[in-house]
Parts: C-alpha cells; sequence; structure tokens
C-alpha cells in the first residue's frame, strides 16, 4: 500500500534551512515528507526530493535558460505551473496527504497557487510573512490555513523555531484529523444571505426531514464563487441557489459583487439538479452611502447598518433576466427557477421600504421570454421567507434528483 | 498535567460547531473548555466558562449588562471579560493553547481577545470570512495567530462542516503538543544577543551577508519583513519588551509607503520605536527609492514612472525626486528622537538588487536629493556614512556590520 506524504513546497535557495528543519519535525512525528524546490535564484542550501530543474520542466521551461534569461515573473509563473503540475501527480497517484508551504510574498504566491489546485479537504498550511494582509488573492476560494510568521523567515532562531514548530505540530494534526471529502449522495448546497430571505433556514430541516444534509454558502462574492467551484468538484447532489443577489451586486460593483463569471452556471452545466430563486434580487447593496452612484440617488433605499441597499429596477433586471438566460442554456440536468409574487427579501414585502411587486413581474416576464425551453419556471404567492416557498422549493429539488437518477 | 485548549464561541449561533471541536479535541488527549462570549440569543448548549462569569470578569454590572440590546455595544463587555479569564488562565500556566469558530463577529471577537496572550501561545482562529480583502490582517494584526477559511458557512454540522472542524482540532492539538516539546524563549535571556533586522525581496542578498557576518559573530539575528505589517510587528515587539540588543534596519520602505498611501505602509509610528526604548540602530535606504501603491489605485501619472514587475502580484514604481525628499525628512525626523546612537549608511552604487548602478532603475540623482535632505535634517551627532558600493554586495554588508558594532559600543 502506498503511504501517503506531506508536500513541503518552499524556495531551498533562500528558505532552506526553515524547509529543512520543518522536514525533521514533521518527520519525528512519524509522517513521511516530499521536499519540491520552487527557488530560481540561487543555489538550494539543501537537496530537494524533486529538484528546481524537475519542476521548471514540468512547467514547460528549462531551468538552466531560465536562470540566463533572469527574468523573475517568468520563472515564477513557470516553477508555480511546475508545482502544480507536480503536486497534481501526487495526488492522482494518493500520495499525498497534505502541502505545508513556506514563503514571503513570491513563496505564498507560488505555495498558495499549489494548495488552491488541489480538492477541498486537502489539509493546506501555507507559513507566510504576508499572511496579515490581504490574502483574498492566496486563500481565494479554498479551504487554507495561514500561518503568520510574524517575523522574516531568515535562518533558525528563537522565534522561527516557535512558529515553524506550530506549523509542524498543525499539518500534522490536520493530516492525521482529516477524512477525504467524498462527494455525498445526500449533500445539498445552499445559499444564504444576511439581510435576505431565511429560505435557506427553513429548508434546512425540511430537507434533514428527506434525508439530506445542508450546507451554507454566504452569498458575499466569495462563498457564492466556492459554491460554483464545489459544484464544479461534484460534491453535491443538488443546489437550492436562494440567493442570486450577487449578480444584481455585480452590476454596480457592490457589496457582493466581486463574484466572476461563472455564477450560477455551474449546476447546470455539470448537470446538478438545482432551484433558483430570486432571493436579493430587489436591491443593489452598497458598502455606504457614499459609494451609491449618482444615476442611483432618488430610487428606494434601505439603510441597513452603514451599508445601503438600493432597489433594483426595470432596467438592471431585464439585465438579470439575460445572464440567468445565458447561464442556464443548454443545460445537463434539470433547472427550475422558482419565484415568489410577494417579495425577496426582508426589506421587499409588503409595507418594506423596497417592495414593488411591479418591477418584479416585469422580471418575470422577461425571464419567461428568454428562459431556455429546458428549463421550468414556477410562480408562487408568497414571500421568499414563508415556511409555504421552502417547501415547495426542497420538494421540487427533490423531484428532481429523484426524476433525475 | 494536560494543558487546556479554550475554544471561544459565541454560543447562540454556533455551540453545535464549537461542541465539536470539543470532542475532536477531547478525543485526541487534551482537555478542552468551551468560553461562551455571545451577545444576545440563548447559548445552545453547555458552556465550561458561561456568558455570565464572563460579564462578572468585565467588571460591568450584570443589571447594566443586561439593559444594552445593541450587539455591538455588548462585544467590548465580551472581549474585555474574556481576556481577564484567558490571561488568568495563562498566568496560572492552564492554558496549551486557544481557538475560535466564526464568522465576522465571532472572528473580530475572538482574534481580539487571542491577541491579548503573548507570542508562541498557539491561536487558531476558523473563520468563514478569512480570505475577504483586508480582513485577514484585521484578525491577525501583528500577532502569531493562525487563519482557517472555513469556505462553507458555519451554520450546522454538516460533513464539510465536520471536515473542516476536525481539521481544526487536529492543527490546534499538533501546535499545542509542539510548544510543548519547544517551549517559548524567555526572551532577553536567550544565550545569544537578538538582532532585529527588516528585510525586502530585492534586498536578500544584502541581508543575507549581514547575518551571516553576525552569525559568526555569536548574534543571533531576527528578520521581520517590511511588507508592512512584520516591520510594525518589530516596532510593536520592541515597544513592548526589551530582547533586541540593537536594530538593522536595512529596508525601511514602510514609511515612505505610509506617507504616501501604498500597500506596505508601516503605520506612523514606524522607525520610532527603537530610538523610544533606547535600542542602537544602523540604518540602510534598503527599497526605499521604490513604492507599491495597489494596482487597483494607480493613478494615470504613474504610467510615466518606471515600472519592475516584480512577480505576478506585485509591481513597485519609482519614487519621485519630491517624494524622496519628503521620505527622507520624514525619516530625519524620527530618527531626531532617538535615544541612543544612530548611523545610516547610503550605498552609493543603488538601493537594491532592482536599480543597482548599470541598470535603467539607476537614477543616482534622486538618491542624491535624498541623501542631502537627510544630512540637511538629521541632528548633527547621527553620521551619514556613504558608501561606494551597491547595497546588495559584500562590501556594504561589511560596512553595515561595522557600523552595528561601533553604535553599540562593542
Amino acid at each position: 500500500m502506498m503511504v501517503k506524504k506531506i508536500l513541503l513546497v518552499g524556495t531551498l535557495d533562500s528558505k532552506g534551512r526553515e524547509v529543512a528543519y520543518l522536514r525533521q519535525r514533521v518527520e519525528e512525528r512519524g509522517w513521511g515528507v516530499i521536499t519540491l524546490d520552487v527557488g530560481t535564484l540561487g543555489n538550494p542550501m539543501c537537496p530537494a526530493d524533486i529538484p528546481q530543474d524537475e519542476v521548471a520542466q514540468a512547467g514547460g521551461g528549462d531551468f538552466s535558460q531560465m536562470k540566463l534569461k533572469g527574468d523573475r515573473s517568468y520563472s515564477v509563473g513557470i516553477m508555480t505551473e511546475g508545482a502544480i503540475k507536480k503536486a497534481a501527480e501526487l495526488y492522482s497517484r494518493g500520495e499525498l496527504a497534505g502541502v505545508l508551504a513556506i514563503g514571503g510574498g513570491t513563496g505564498t504566491a507560488i505555495g498558495t497557487a499549489v494548495m488552491r489546485s488541489l480538492p477541498l479537504g486537502i489539509p493546506k498550511v501555507m507559513v507566510s510573512t504576508v499572511a496579515s494582509r490581504d490574502v483574498s488573492r492566496y486563500v481565494g476560494t479554498r479551504d487554507i490555513t495561514m500561518i503568520h510568521a510574524v517575523v522574516d523567515l531568515v535562518g533558525l532562531n528563537p522565534i522561527t523555531r516557535v512558529i515553524l514548530d506550530n506549523a509542524a505540530g498543525a499539518i500534522v494534526g490536520m493530516v492525521a484529523g482529516a477524512a477525504e471529502v467524498a462527494a455525498n449522495r445526500s449533500l445539498i448546497a445552499a445559499t444564504s444571505f444576511g439581510i435576505s430571505p431565511i429560505s435557506a433556514e427553513l429548508a434546512r430541516p425540511l430537507l434533514e426531514e428527506k434525508g439530506y444534509e445542508m450546507v451554507t454558502f454566504h452569498a458575499n462574492g466569495m462563498g457564492g464563487r466556492a459554491l460554483e467551484e464545489l459544484i464544479d468538484q461534484g460534491l453535491f447532489t443538488g443546489v437550492l441557489d436562494f440567493v442570486t443577489h450577487e449578480l444584481v451586486d455585480q452590476l454596480y460593483n457592490g457589496y457582493c459583487g466581486d463574484i466572476g463569471a461563472d455564477r450560477l452556471a455551474t449546476a447546470a452545466k455539470r448537470g446538478a439538479p438545482i432551484v433558483i430563486a430570486p432571493g436579493g434580487l430587489d436591491c443593489i447593496v452598497f458598502n455606504s452611502i457614499d459609494d451609491v452612484p449618482d444615476k442611483l440617488k432618488g430610487r428606494k433605499l434601505h439603510h441597513h447598518d452603514i451599508r445601503v441597499a438600493v432597489r433594483t429596477s426595470e432596467e438592471e433586471l431585464e439585465i438579470i433576466a439575460m445572464t440567468f438566460a445565458q447561464r442556464l442554456a443548454n443545460p445537463r440536468g434539470p433547472v427550475g427557477v422558482l419565484i415568489p409574487l410577494q417579495g425577496w427579501s426582508e426589506v421587499d414585502k409588503a409595507g418594506a421600504a423596497l417592495f414593488d411587486p411591479s418591477i418584479d413581474r416585469f422580471f418575470i416576464d422577461n425571464l419567461k421570454r428568454l428562459l431556455p425551453p429546458e428549463v421550468s419556471l414556477r410562480e408562487v404567492d408568497c414571500h421568499i421567507s414563508d415556511l409555504k416557498f421552502a417547501r415547495l422549493a426542497v420538494e421540487w429539488l427533490d423531484e428532481m434528483i429523484h426524476s433525475h437518477r | 498535567m494536560s494543558k487546556l485548549i479554550v475554544i471561544l464561541v459565541m454560543a447562540e449561533e454556533k455551540w453545535q460547531e464549537a461542541d465539536f471541536l470539543r470532542q475532536e479535541i477531547e478525543s485526541q488527549g487534551y482537555k478542552a473548555v468551551i468560553l461562551d462570549m455571545g451577545l444576545l440569543g440563548k447559548p445552545q448548549g453547555y458552556c465550561g466558562i458561561t456568558r455570565d462569569e464572563v460579564i462578572s470578569l468585565s467588571g460591568r454590572d450584570h443589571k447594566e449588562v443586561a439593559l444594552i440590546t445593541d450587539r455591538g455595544k455588548r462585544m467590548p463587555v465580551m472581549v474585555d471579560g474574556a481576556i481577564q479569564k484567558v490571561r488568568q488562565l495563562y498566568s496560572e500556566g492552564k492554558i496549551g493553547g486557544i481557538i475560535s469558530v466564526g464568522g465576522t463577529t465571532g472572528t473580530q471577537m475572538g482574534t481580539s481577545i487571542m491577541r491579548s496572550l503573548p507570542f508562541g501561545v498557539p491561536k487558531f482562529a476558523i473563520s468563514s470570512t478569512a480570505s475577504l480583502p483586508a480582513f485577514a490582517a484585521r484578525y491577525i494584526g501583528t500577532s502569531d495567530i493562525t487563519l482557517m477559511h472555513s469556505v462553507v458557512e458555519i451554520a450546522g454540522l454538516n460533513s464539510l462542516m465536520k471536515n473542516i472542524l476536525s481539521r481544526a482540532a487536529g492543527a490546534i492539538c499538533g501546535m499545542v503538543e509542539s510548544s510543548a516539546k519547544v517551549p517559548i524563549p524567555l526572551l532577553g535571556e536567550s544565550e545569544k544577543p537578538l538582532i532585529a533586522m527588516t528585510h525586502f525581496g530585492p534586498c536578500e542578498d544584502c541581508a543575507v551577508s549581514i547575518r551571516n557576518l553576525l552569525e559568526k559573530k555569536g548574534y543571533e539575528v531576527i528578520g521581520f519583513s517590511a511588507a508592512g505589517i512584520g516591520d510594525k510587528a518589530m516596532e510593536d515587539i520592541m515597544e513592548g519588551q526589551n530582547i533586541f540588543r540593537a536594530v538593522i534596519d536595512l529596508c525601511p520602505g514602510g514609511i515612505g509607503e505610509e506617507l504616501l498611501g501604498f500597500s506596505r505602509a508601516a503605520g506612523r509610528t514606524r522607525l520610532e520605536a527603537a530610538g523610544k526604548r533606547g535600542i542602537p540602530q544602523v540604518i540602510a535606504p534598503g527599497g526605499v527609492n521604490w513604492g507599491s501603491p495597489r494596482k487597483s489605485e494607480y493613478k494615470p501619472e504613474y504610467s510615466l514612472r518606471k515600472k519592475f514587475d516584480y512577480d505576478a502580484l506585485r509591481s513597485f514604481l519609482k519614487l519621485s525626486k519630491e517624494e524622496m525628499i519628503m521620505v527622507a525628512d520624514a525619516m530625519a525626523d524620527k530618527l531626531n528622537k532617538a535615544q541612543a546612537p544612530v548611523k545610516f549608511l547610503i550605498p552609493l552604487g543603488g538601493w537594491s538588487s532592482l536599480d543597482r548602478r548599470g541598470t535603467d532603475f539607476y537614477e543616482p540623482e534622486l538618491n542624491r536629493a535624498f541623501v542631502d535632505e537627510l544630512k540637511k535634517k538629521l541632528r548633527q551627532d547621527i553620521e551619514v556614512r556613504e558608501v561606494d558600493a551597491d547595497l546588495e554586495t559584500p562590501e556594504f554588508a561589511q560596512a553595515m556590520v561595522k557600523a552595528l558594532y561601533e553604535v553599540m559600543g562593542a
């Protein structure tokens, strides 16, 4: 039987001592280590199991030529590609227990790129001098653990030894504690959002009654992207996409607008049954009143905390209807759109600030006109946060799952 | 006696997750206790350290606290009380490590509590908002907190959440085990005198040479990354603990970055702590002539500047003459307050590997403007020493070490 090992990624020209120390500390705890050298500048301070030239070759480069060329940014790109390829080989051979990487700015960029290329559930620990900054580009939508190095990682001293020992302990503890995340026949993904509907909360017990488990994604930009990626990993039996609000924020680069181009599209593309609702399509949310563009001023408005929600218009919802139609085109599995007629969020219901059923009706009519024939649309005369709505969504998804199998 | 791992949670929302963590930790042979830092709703289950106890420790009156219905106003009460509790456990030698599980509010409170414990005590936060822009910096600050992104919303136990939590439990236990094996060094009492030094990628050859020279002489060099947080952490440690014999501030770029609002900004008090605490220092202008504005904040005029693409994420722009003078001015102001010897060394052949003599980026007239301003503004007794070499050479490293011995009187 193949024994799984921990992949240890670092630039051995600058962090060789730390890598050697980490290796020793991990091995003392009974785990094998494979070191991978992504250094591009000097000579490695210690030998690597996967040396620089092998990594460069896997990345489509030639190490000796790269050194001559001396283009740092090019070299880093090649080494990143190569390290990803090598990690993928180990993973596909079932030899990868987890990834530990160590680095400053460049090392963190390479190390986390390797981690982001691996599926959810594989332990990923990054010891980084830049952990306490904006890590959204490094961590992104992935289950990466960042250990802040506090001091610079140049040589062993009483402070770095504490950090490195913590890292060795963390990865070994994680690897020992980790079970592979397998596609679970009964796992359902749902979206939720602070100010919008509580549909996901209401759906949870209903799904559990039917033997499903529910995983919630906070549809705040990052959550929506993570949802799409994990649908693409094939983890979910079905999706209840209650909150599609991110799409309207994207129009104005609002609070939850950083969602990429795949939002809403993956389930249909992969054939995972999905029920979609217009949760939060009633409003565009901005970080503060100062961020509201001039052209939206004068519309119905709701102050949440410092964030503000502005009512969406017919024009915007027509664009959203087109987006729905495009992203749900040629679905490989069942897709349903379920629209409540009495409002789409806590601030969009009878008596609330953003309630406007005529705009909602305009959106529904456009959807009917634009949606591909394979996608069915149902209207429900209730509010999105009503139990009735959650029940219909759960039942519809359940039917889809059974008929699709 | 096995040490205790404290689990911080808002028990009205995420008790189930905390209790799962507790079981996972205990199954690995450690003791664990849930501390309820909850705000308004009722706790969902048993907490070893109750909300009432936390409120009592905050020194606030229970009746008064009961009247606070605003979540935001309850937060400081719970944070204060919890800090009292964990510090008390720490001083009794009972705490092995600390872990929190939460969304934005829970992570904000949890990490505030963790930051009250000394460097080296394992600190671990599981957060659904670990990856949102700017949040990690807010949560971690200059401390040694480890941050794990939960990816999915922390809302109920499901198989994904259990997987994340069991890995987190493994990690904190592994860390606690490590810290028992390699205890936190009693700082200031280590065998070798410690020298603090700032680092920046393009000045790395110099840093390596300096470190080798000092290590041969029996010193230990602690490096801090001048990326805006590490250099700030250096200032924080010097401010709070007297552990460094001297400072080599090779890369003080964080001062200009702060003045100009760029991404490596190191706070307003950068370059002040050593002087204030009477720690001798040698300064060099490593990378001070480069700036790293966020790409989203590039101004049109930046397209006219010399730019170096360092890697996929980082590009540096040359500072203008006016900016160089402004930075020199600010540095002189700070150093003039120093209560211990200071020397400022200038490499005439370029200030980093990016702008060595002979490259397009070498602009001696700009460097000269900085040096002239510095000399004009610095106190008479602070020497500005020019060295005819580029910063990345062994000659310059030797000059730095020589100056260090002079300021230390060694």
